[in-house]
């Protein structure tokens, strides 16, 4: 049984989203508050066999009632008990070609059901099959009990501890095949417990027995030498009373959230019963080492088609192991309204409309080398995709900079930057970024002359782009800028980088002999700038990480208001951009409610 | 020989079962077997399901080894639950039976369904298959190409197939397509009561008969006996009743079934209300009834009179209607002589603007008269219940009400007692212990058995046959 497709409405922080998952792994990664532990557990009220969850209004998109919670769960690979025709009213058919639900199975369509969990203003929970057809003739019909545990997915939140005992939804509980022996083995021990309890008697409840008798004899309801024995109802079965220990008779449900996680994770693959596992948090509670054996456990490098699960991570560690087709982007943006176009009166003026998407990824090479190379960005509300390393060093520079200042770090602003590995690659990349609903901008050079179309599709695109002007290459643009008695540091740092030797050698090259890195670092002069410019723009001085990061943070940013326009301009504007995240508030906002 | 094994490693095929040679029983023990799957039964007619059900029940088969139900019944099912794959919505009012096998076929071509269909059955077997029409013979062709599917029937039992759904040829295309199993050859329902003679007798009389050949009644002396018919019609009616009398005279415990003309329920009727305890084995639509009971809806006083007497002619006897119809106008008009009867005394309060409480009244009186009988107690039962819950709530329609408890009693299946008499379609599934056969070579071409009725109606009775007929040699056919 695999999830084929989920809608979910008015749910929480979801307003409407509809989503295709793949077999396999699921996971789905977004900043704080997108709705990914909302879908899982969604998932998990409308096709679980729970019935103990209470509705309140805080579960209404909004808080508002007036809009009913509606998840519906499209459930495929059927087992005989649902794929029977007594369900025939409720079979649906699933395209896998073109990802499309129709109300009946077409003859190549996979037979699909869809659970729909349905909350009104009443908070009463409705679980229900739904169907086009079966709403139009008012049929209703629900799973049959044991079809719906048979569905149950298994969910691994942050206290998997239920899942040591024999209870209900444990997995012990679905292991277990001749629950009825069991119980009677139980039964009967309660039932010695009780006799060895009674014949050792209670100490310390004599009082109260006394004080029971006399009121009963006062009130003359008759009840002689009240005794107080153990109930045997108390021991049942399901009732989590059977736990597993280990040889220290230690109970297994003080493990470690991690190791219980892994145990039962195991444990599931080991029945092979439901095939829809549920988990926040992949990472929490485990070391690196474990991580990686979890997700092996679930299956993550293995392509079985039998199980599906659903995951929530923020973890880079974790992304680094997974395939591009494995991660789902979701994303919550909040919109402004658009102002009523005749204010009724006493209406409540709607303040913003939240818009959802939940895009997961192709899983194509580039994707995947992406994914690989550029893992935190993933983890980012926000994407600077800079076209190499050097780029990438001026921001780590500027970041390093403003946290040494005190000040909130580019990072804190839910932003994080890609290598955008050089023209073209970049726009590619930018362009993933963006279509999986990323906030992206661009940081490039001008040196190399790029396609006018692509920067108009760049734009198309929702992607804000930074570059230097009239062609510098970043180098040129740092010489450029640069006020003189900076030039020094500018050298010496590109002189530890290159050796003084080639340094000396692009001087000499681009000013014909007239100058030489002894000339311009001990006598600088302002037309020395251009060849500087030139010539650090030919020999790719800063063309890395380290080097262009010490320019940023140890030169260019301590004198950043002395620097000239073609650097800081352009900076000037994707810092601005930067902060103009929605996740990037003002700090001190966050007022107590 | 087919048994149980065969039924259930065969992919498709017909298993040819004479009757009373246990083929019900063959059904039973292969649901009696474990199975991943339920296996889908499909049969004729509602009483067909209701029977096997009521074995399987008496068995104690696990009720989720099987799904019985009727052809068409199931075919609504699957097509109300794919209207569109079926390319075909369910009008109830108006269904036309032959386009709902149509649109169930095109379910059966349709892939998705078929893997629903296979998640359901394990297997399809289908009952009476020689009443099978061309249409549903398409129809269970096609549901073959999806489960493996064994069909049971007896080609000599066909006495069905009318109307404009022809029945399939059963050499050329029932056992065109389903390859031969086997035949059923053991008659049991002849040997369990220490009849083997005659069931031995029976397999052969069958064998004739296929041939097309003639059969002497004369060569079973122990358990068939011919009669010949006399000529005269009033000694004839006699003759058959005395006939049945002595058996029950004999065996008073036994049942009896008496063979009456296929084509005119009348004479049927007219022998219940000569033969004090005998049942009529009524049909089920009870065509006459409804036509008597639009006759009442809506009446009051002396027409509501007039519809109740027309309809106690037909199911009572010594009604002497007109006499009673002129008795009442007179009492009413106060020109009688005689005191009115309790019976009269009730059919005036309906004259006198009376309804459906005084009809019931009525009818009671009518049936409490010890010079009149009741010989058709279903309708009459039936008309009495219905007008009950009519007087009960006048919100209601006779005729729906009416109608309603007609299709309950079509699902609940039939049961006969005692003495009962019906006609070879009525009969046919039906078993008791002795048979009388009132007419069997009636020269009239369209009140003569055909091979098919014959046959029919001699393997009615398992202890002993009496035939009524002009020769003791039955031509054949």
């Amino acid at each position: 049984m695999l999830v084929r497709h989920v809608e979910i409405r008015n749910f929480r922080g979801l307003r409407e989203i509809s989503w295709f998952p793949k077999q396999g792994v699921n996971c789905l990664i977004g900043p704080g508050d997108s709705g990914k532990s909302t879908i899982l557990d969604a998932i998990d009220l409308a096709m679980g066999a729970r019935r103990q969850y209470v509705f309140s209004d805080s579960d209404f998109h909004l808080y508002d009632i007036s809009k009913d919670i509606d998840i519906r769960v499209t459930v495929g690979q059927l087992s005989n008990n649902l794929m029977n025709i007594r369900y025939g009213h409720f079979h649906r058919g699933f395209n896998s070609t073109n990802t499309t639900i129709s109300d009946e199975p077409a003859t190549s369509d996979e037979v699909v059901l869809t659970l729909r969990l349905h909350v009104q203003d009443d908070l009463e929970p409705v679980w229900s099959l739904y169907s086009e057809r079966a709403e139009q003739n008012e049929e209703e019909r629900n799973l049959a009990w044991a079809h719906r545990q048979e569905i149950s997915p298994v969910r691994l939140g942050a206290y998997s501890a239920h899942h040591m005992a024999w209870g209900a939804n444990s997995i012990l509980n679905k292991m277990s095949t001749d629950k009825a022996r069991a119980a009677s083995a139980l039964a009967a021990a309660a039932r010695q417990a009780r006799d060895t309890f009674s014949e050792v008697g209670c100490e310390g409840v004599d009082d109260v027995l006394g004080k029971v008798n006399t009121v009963a004899q006062n009130l003359g309801v008759p009840t002689q030498q009240t005794q107080a024995l153990l109930d045997i109802r108390g021991v049942s079965f399901s009732g989590g009373a059977i736990a597993l220990h280990d040889n220290r008779n230690i109970p297994l449900k003080n493990l470690g959230t991690g190791s219980s996680r892994l145990l039962v994770t195991g444990l599931q693959n080991h029945t092979g019963t439901s095939s829809v596992t549920l988990i926040d948090e992949v990472e929490h509670g485990l070391e690196p080492y474990r991580i990686l054996r979890l997700l092996d456990e679930l299956g993550a490098k293995s392509d079985n088609a039998n199980t599906q699960v659903f995951m929530t991570t923020h973890s880079p560690i974790v992304l680094r192991e997974l395939k591009a087709d494995q991660l789902t982007i979701v994303r919550s943006i909040v919109m402004p309204a658009p102002p009523p176009q005749v204010a009724v009166e006493g209406e409540i003026p709607q303040q913003s409309i939240v818009l959802n998407t939940v895009i997961s990824l192709f899983g194509t090479q580039e994707e995947q080398k992406l994914l690989r190379t550029n893992t935190e960005a993933f983890l980012a509300p926000s994407v600077i995709v800079c076209e190499g390393k050097t780029e990438i060093g001026l921001m780590r520079g500027l970041d390093f900079n403003y946290t040494e200042c005190g000040h909130r770090g580019l990072i804190a602003h839910g932003c994080f930057w890609a290598d955008g590995n050089g023209d073209p690659s970049l726009f590619n990349r930018a362009k993933i970024f963006a279509s999986l609903g990323y906030r992206v901008a661009i940081l490039m050079d001008s040196d190399v002359r790029t396609v006018q179309i692509t920067l108009t599709e760049m734009q198309a695109s929702g992607v804000s782009i930074y570059r230097w002007p009239q062609n510098h290459s970043t180098e040129s643009a740092l010489f450029s800028s640069a006020p003189a008695h900076c030039i020094q540091p500018l050298l010496s740092i590109a002189c530890e980088w290159k050796s003084e030797d080639a340094i000396d050698y692009r001087i000499k090259e681009v000013s014909n002999n007239t100058y030489t890195l002894a000339l311009c670092r001990d006598q600088f002069q302002e037309e020395m700038r251009p060849f500087l410019a030139q010539a650090a723009g030919n020999g790719s001085w800063y063309k890395d990480m380290e080097p262009s990061e010490r320019v940023m943070r140890e030169v260019v940013a301590p004198n950043w208001g002395l620097c000239g326009e073609v650097l800081t301009q352009p900076l000037g504007n994707l810092i601005q951009w930067i902060r103009q995240a929605p996740t990037a508030q003002p700090e001190q906002q966050v007022q107590a409610q | 020989m087919s048994d149980v094994g065969t039924v259930l490693s065969a992919q498709r095929g017909v298993v040819e079962a004479p009757a009373g040679c246990g083929k019900t029983q063959l059904i039973v023990d292969v649901l009696t077997e474990p199975s991943e799957l339920p296996i889908l039964v499909l049969t004729h007619t509602s009483a067909g399901v209701a029977a096997l059900r009521n074995r399987l029940l008496a068995r104690g088969v696990p009720t989720n080894r099987y799904k019985v139900a009727t052809i068409d019944s199931w075919v609504m099912h699957a097509i109300g639950c794919y209207p569109q794959c079926a390319g075909y919505v369910v009008d109830p009012e108006n269904i036309n039976y032959i386009a709902t096998r149509e649109a169930a076929i095109r379910l059966c071509n349709n892939g998705a369904i078929n893997s629903i269909l296979r998640a359901s059955y394990g297997r399809l077997l289908v009952d009476e298959y020689q009443d099978c029409s061309v249409s549903q013979h398409a129809l269970i062709t096609a549901l073959s190409n999806v489960l493996p599917t064994i069909v049971f029937g007896d080609p000599l039992q066909a006495v069905f197939g009318f109307g404009r759904d022809l029945l399939p040829h059963w050499q050329n295309e029932v056992l065109g397509y389903f390859p031969h199993l086997g035949t059923l050859n053991i008659p049991w329902r002849w040997n369990n009561v220490g009849a083997g003679e005659l069931g031995a007798w029976l397999l052969q009389v069958r064998q004739l008969l296929l041939a097309g050949q003639s059969i002497d009644l004369r060569t079973c002396p122990n358990f068939v006996e011919w009669v010949p018919t006399p000529n005269n019609p009033a000694e004839l009616i006699q003759t058959q009743v005395n006939a049945q009398f002595a058996i029950s005279r004999q065996f008073p415990d036994d049942k009896v079934l008496i063979i009456g003309d296929s084509i005119n329920p009348d004479t049927r009727h007219t022998y219940a209300s000569r033969a004090r305890g005998v049942n009529v084995v009524e049909t089920v639509e009870l065509k006459d009834t409804i036509q008597h009971i639009r006759c009442m809806i809506g009446q009051a006083g002396v027409p509501l009179l007039v519809a109740i007497v027309n309809f106690l002619k037909g199911v009572m006897a010594n009604v002497n209607g007109d006499r009673l119809l002129t008795r009442t106008q007179s009492i009413l008009n106060g020109r009688n002589r005689t005191p009115p009867t309790f019976q009269e005394s009730a059919a005036v309060r309906i004259c006198q603007n009376g309804g459906y409480p005084e009809a019931l009244a009525f009818l009671e009186a009518m049936s409490q008269d010890r010079d009149r009988r009741v010989y058709r107690d279903v309708p009459f039962r039936m008309v009495v219940d219905a007008m009950n819950r009519v007087s009960a709530d006048p919100n209601l329609n006779l005729v729906e009400v009416f109608i309603s408890m007609r299709e309950q009693r079509r699902h609940s299946g039939r049961v006969v007692f005692g003495r009962s008499i019906g006609s070879t379609l009525l009969l046919k599934g039906l078993e008791a212990d002795h048979t009388i056969i009132l007419d069997a070579d009636n020269p009239a071409r369209k009140r003569g058995m055909n091979a098919n009725h014959l046959y029919v109606a001699l393997t009615r009775g398992a202890k002993s046959v009496k035939v009524f007929s002009r020769s003791p040699i039955l031509p054949g056919y």
